[in-house]
């Protein structure tokens, strides 16, 4: 019989980190298809309804459905990409990595190398209130989160000009490059919407694009930022996020249930995060691991 | 730059005028509602999204 983990010793504790990575390494690697068939399959319905609804070939109720799924879905596959999921840097394929990127995030109207700078900062200062990107969604509650993903979009908000800050702060190379991207990307985002309002397709941009993103930034900003790091209050490997149980299941919530996962290991796709949970689960019990009674 | 600064600092301002005036112009016409005061659907829309973004640059708030 096993004799208990002893997590005082050095030994012991090397020993889990061994089999913690050895288990992880599993699930690492690899092209993962769905997340670049969700990618660029999500972005080419979301700009092929432009002419659709300018055409009037749909109608508009179910060009906003429609958008608001793309917008929602836009996020994930650029998660991957941003942190190299696709491909590898250094490699000459890599490339296709930043493409994935670019062109799936773009119906959020987030710039793809704002997010990945914004984001990455957020993987190093996890819960930081003076250096994690994403702090301004911590909220003590489902609805204070949800109230908070409105206060973070108002014009005068800290959260609204949080990333500007960040990367303002943060002033190397790349931290320039996104910022002047996201500047670039909010303005021609703006340009559209009054150049096609003026053009008298207001309403039509309207359900396309604008009313869309804002349901997608309170869904994406609830479950992919506040959930999965509430109560936000520790910082450290082990204690920066949790796994939690959705009312929406796995799908509903984008896999974030399993959210513990990426910050444990970034570079395991998306897809392949409940998987690794299950195999991961009983030494994130050992570690501590906040878990929410997800059992699979 | 300054300029730039100062043109993000009155993005709700444009955006009134530049977005919102359309959008409440083409909901007006479509749902065919009368237009108050006389004025036409273009002046009322200015008038409407121009306040609605000049009330949101000085708050700091749409809501």
């Amino acid at each position: 019989m096993a004799r208990a983990l002893d997590m005082n010793s050095r030994a012991d504790v090397a020993e889990l980190t061994r089999l913690e990575r050895a288990i992880a390494a599993k699930y690492q690697g690899g092209f993962p298809w769905l997340m670049a068939i969700w990618g660029v399959g999500n972005s080419c319905i979301w700009f092929a309804l432009w002419p659709l609804t300018l055409l009037g070939l749909i109608p508009l109720w179910l060009t906003f459905i429609v958008a608001t799924a793309n917008v929602m879905l836009s996020y994930l596959p650029s998660h991957d990409a941003q942190h190299d999921i696709f491909v590898a840097r250094g490699s000459k394929l890599h490339w296709i990595n930043e493409l994935i990127g670019h062109l799936s995030i773009f119906p959020l109207v987030l710039a793809f190398r704002t997010a990945r700078e914004t984001h990455l900062g957020h993987h190093r200062h996890t819960n930081d209130p003076a250096w994690d990107p994403d702090y301004p969604s911590h909220a003590p509650n489902a609805w204070a989160a949800l109230w908070k993903t409105i206060e973070n979009r108002q014009p005068g908000s800290a959260g609204k000009a949080r990333y500007g800050a960040y990367l303002t702060a943060k002033g190397t190379p790349a931290a320039k490059i996104a910022l002047r991207d996201g500047l670039l990307m909010q303005t021609f985002f703006y340009a559209v919407l009054a150049a096609m309002a003026w053009a008298g397709y207001a309403i039509e941009v309207a359900v396309l694009w604008w009313l869309p993103r804002h349901i997608a930034q309170t869904y994406i900003s609830f479950f992919l930022s506040w959930a999965p790091h509430h109560p936000g209050q520790e910082q450290g490997r082990y204690r920066e996020t949790r796994a939690f149980k959705s009312r929406l299941g796995n799908l509903g919530s984008m896999g974030m249930q399993y959210h513990i996962v990426h910050h444990l290991y970034p570079t395991i796709p998306l897809t392949k995060t409940p998987a690794a949970y299950r195999a991961l689960r009983p030494i994130l019990e050992a570690r501590g691991c906040e878990l929410g009674g997800l059992e699979r | 730059m300054k300029i730039v600064a100062a043109a993000f600092k009155l993005g709700p301002f444009w955006f009134g005028l530049a977005f919102l005036a359309p959008l409440i112009m083409a909901v007006w016409q479509r749902a065919g509602w009368p237009v108050p005061f006389s004025l036409s659907l273009l002046t009322f829309s200015l008038i409407t999204g121009g306040t609605l973004g000049a009330l949101a640059t000085w708050r700091g708030r749409w809501i």
